[in-house]
């Protein structure tokens, strides 16, 4: 009961603190909570207006504590774990220190002197955040998926997201490799390259703002790491404190091919969790082609799809409420797709397209 | 002639007796594959409940069905298409198999093998990215584009055998081999190549009866009807083919035709059965080797059986996979392979004395 409460507290007070920080020293502290953060920001394509919401603090504050008392009946397996409790009342304007640390997904440490300059950012989530936080300058190298944001078209493409063209990795001597998947890791660094790996965020949403934070200890942009995953920490517990006083949402289906969907141990589980959906491949174990008869058992109310058209035509669905409305919602693959940034954006999407009038 | 056994010769001379027997067998045992089919699924239906709905089809019974409107489209619109679906593609890949194999007088030979289905799966691929709507009420243009990518293969295979003065059936086979690579690999450029939105449609291509639907199986039920009478009407002249080419002109057997007619229905049934339901290897190649280590090579009675073998196998096979690991489904293909393999080696090891010779 009290932890919540404490972490509320604590994320607006931090938020506070951090919006006022976000230009980095440059203007002095005015922590006016309904003046949204006037600097500029740093790459003009990349807006922060985006990211961060106009008047979060306001938001937050003005939650009441009416709704606290009857979080009392919420779930004792609180599906969302906190991975990542901040201890934000201490929170003082970050300076990097270097040499940094940090903790590859097999566990090893990995140690950086300074900031890389030359970084092979093979992830669209990687190359957004580095971008955020201001740092997309070091990127020398990426693969020709990573469309995000629009200065990656002058960033050299290395091969696809699942091949990559090795020696002209070693041509461009970088001073850090990071990977998505281990394929290639060996053989680059048996070739003398910095390879990192981090921890995988599959089964923990929260987890999402610890690789933002990791960003900002390896290029030195602590500050606005910290605001990124601070902002993406406060607007998943605003869409938990808005829902908290109901118990269940509406059933979900979500088709991402051919009847593929993702079980509850997903990122996409994590999300419906969040959202109060009940995922009806709820004993899926990872993605699985789920079987057509079982979706019409467990007759869905949501459907989500980015090829909704396949499930119009088959006409063993059209009893389906969704599908009978022509209601299957298509996300924005953009935002759900890639667990950088942007992906509050599409949790935020979600959550104001199936519980309209709920969210602002 | 050499390799032509008593019992052979005994055919030829002695007057043949259709099958009746077997066949009508085969029929029952493929109906009862197609009940167990309909009846078991990963939802549960009460055996009672499935006749009901059945009979309420057929307008025998009007009770209430109205409650359980989710079991009424799970029997009608999901497990039976599929059945059926599963049932004219076995038949289909079983028959055509057969027909290659003796065609090209080689054990190996099926219709992935020789390069129909690769071709056939780059023809529906085309028409899948080329973005025309190729459904119309009941006429498709994807099993057309199967059968001209199919046709094309064998075509181009059979001019390479020509050309090349060598023992053409085994050139044949390996010109297909080399097209059915080559088609394999330009569908996968184009899939790389192609516009991610419509990549969902290509997972078609691993095979299987996941989007069964009744139209499939109306779609292209007159290209297999067409095609599988042709093949069982020349089912005598076959039998000669087994023989070398002069003997068999000796007879007078038009090779030639013969040949090509074979060759054009069996990728017509081919390309009929990869359209919807993708690639689906083994039950070709199994399905005809088992009956012909089981019941003699003899192409009459061997055709019919194949096709039978072959529907209740991917019947069965389907089944498996859409069970085995509940909500989730398997691609068939790995079912087949996963039984099909073990069970031909079973026939093989208990059928060590007859001969595998004869084609």
């Amino acid at each position: 009961m009290f932890q919540p409460i404490l972490f509320t507290i604590s994320i607006a007070f931090v938020l506070m603190i951090g919006m006022a920080s976000c230009s980095e020293g440059s203007s002095p502290k005015q922590p006016d909570p309904a003046a949204p953060s006037s600097t500029p920001a740093p790459i003009k394509t990349y807006t922060h207006k985006q990211i961060l919401p106009s008047t979060p603090i306001a938001t937050l504050t003005t939650l009441p504590i009416t709704k606290k008392k009857q979080s009392q009946n919420f779930p004792k397996d609180r599906i969302v774990k906190y991975s990542s409790t901040p201890s934000p009342l201490t929170y003082e304007k970050l300076t990097s220190q270097f040499p940094v640390t940090i903790i590859a997904r097999d566990g090893n440490e990995i140690v950086f002197n300074k900031a890389p300059e030359r970084i092979i950012a093979y992830d669209a989530a990687a190359v957004e955040t580095i971008f955020a936080i201001g740092q997309g300058h070091r990127i020398i190298g990426t693969h020709s998926w990573v469309s995000y944001p629009v200065e990656v078209e002058n960033i050299e493409k290395i091969g696809d997201a699942f091949n990559m063209n090795i020696e002209r990795i070693l041509d461009l001597d970088p001073d850090l490799v990071f990977l998505f998947y281990p394929t290639f890791k060996e053989e680059l660094e048996k070739a003398g390259l910095k390879v990192l790996l981090l921890e995988s965020i599959d089964d923990d949403l929260m987890k999402m703002a610890n690789t933002f934070r990791t960003w900002g200890q390896i290029t030195g942009a602590v500050n606005k790491a910290e605001i990124l995953a601070k902002n993406f920490e406060a607007r998943i517990v605003e869409i938990q404190l808005i829902l908290d006083p109901y118990h269940s949402g509406p059933s979900i289906f979500q088709d991402v091919g051919d009847l593929w969907t993702p079980g509850n141990n997903t990122l996409m589980g994590n999300v419906f969790q969040l959202l109060k959906l009940k995922n009806i491949a709820h004993d899926v174990d990872n993605y699985g082609q789920l079987s057509p008869e079982i979706i019409i058992d467990r007759n869905p109310q949501i459907i989500i799809s980015s090829t909704p058209d396949l499930l119009y035509q088959n006409p063993a669905f059209n009893k389906l409420l969704p599908i009978k409305n022509k209601s299957i919602f298509k996300p924005n693959n953009d935002y759900l797709g890639i667990s950088g940034p942007r992906f509050i954006l599409g949790l935020e999407e979600l959550a104001n397209e199936f519980y309209p009038g709920l969210f602002k | 002639m050499k390799s032509t056994t008593n019992t052979n010769d005994q055919d030829l001379v002695l007057p043949y007796k259709y099958p009746w027997n077997k066949i009508t067998i085969g029929i029952i045992i493929i109906f009862i594959c197609a009940v167990i089919g309909v009846a078991v699924g990963s939802v549960y239906i009460p055996v009672t409940s499935v006749l009901l709905i059945l009979l309420s089809k057929l307008n025998l019974f009007n009770g209430s069905i109205e409650l359980t409107p989710a079991w009424h489209t799970i029997i009608w619109n999901i497990r039976f298409p599929r059945v059926v679906l599963a049932l004219l593609v076995g038949a289909s890949l079983g028959i055509s198999g057969a027909t290659y194999q003796g065609l090209f007088k080689n054990p190996l030979a099926d219709p992935y093998l020789i390069g129909v289905a690769s071709g056939a799966s780059l023809g529906a691929t085309i028409i899948f990215l080329s973005g025309i709507p190729f459904t119309y009420g009941y006429f498709s243009l994807l099993p057309i584009a199967s059968f001209c990518g199919g046709i094309v293969a064998v075509f181009i295979a059979y001019l390479i055998s020509i050309k090349s003065n060598n023992t053409h059936l085994s050139t044949l086979l390996l010109a297909g081999l080399a097209i059915g690579a080559f088609a394999t690999a330009i569908t996968g450029i184009l899939m790389l190549r192609s516009d991610p939105d419509l990549r969902p449609l290509l997972s078609w291509l691993m095979g299987g009866f996941i989007r069964a639907q009744w139209s499939h199986s109306i779609l292209i039920m007159p290209y297999i009807i067409i095609g599988v009478s042709f093949i069982l009407g020349y089912s005598r002249i076959l039998n000669t083919m087994q023989l070398e080419e002069y003997y068999a002109e000796s007879l007078g057997v038009n090779t030639e035709k013969t040949k090509r007619i074979l060759i054009v229905s069996a990728t017509l049934v081919t390309a009929a059965a990869v359209s919807f339901s993708g690639l689906i290897g083994f039950v070709g190649l199994i399905a005809p080797h088992i009956i012909r280590l089981l019941w003699g090579t003899d192409y009459r009675t061997l055709l019919p059986l194949s096709g039978l073998m072959g529907a209740a196998f991917l019947i069965l096979a389907d089944l498996a996979a859409r069970t085995i690991v509940s909500p989730i489904e398997l691609p068939v293909g790995i079912i087949t392979a996963l039984v099909g393999s073990p069970f031909f080696v079973y026939v093989l090891l208990k059928t060590k004395g007859s001969t595998v010779d004869g084609y």
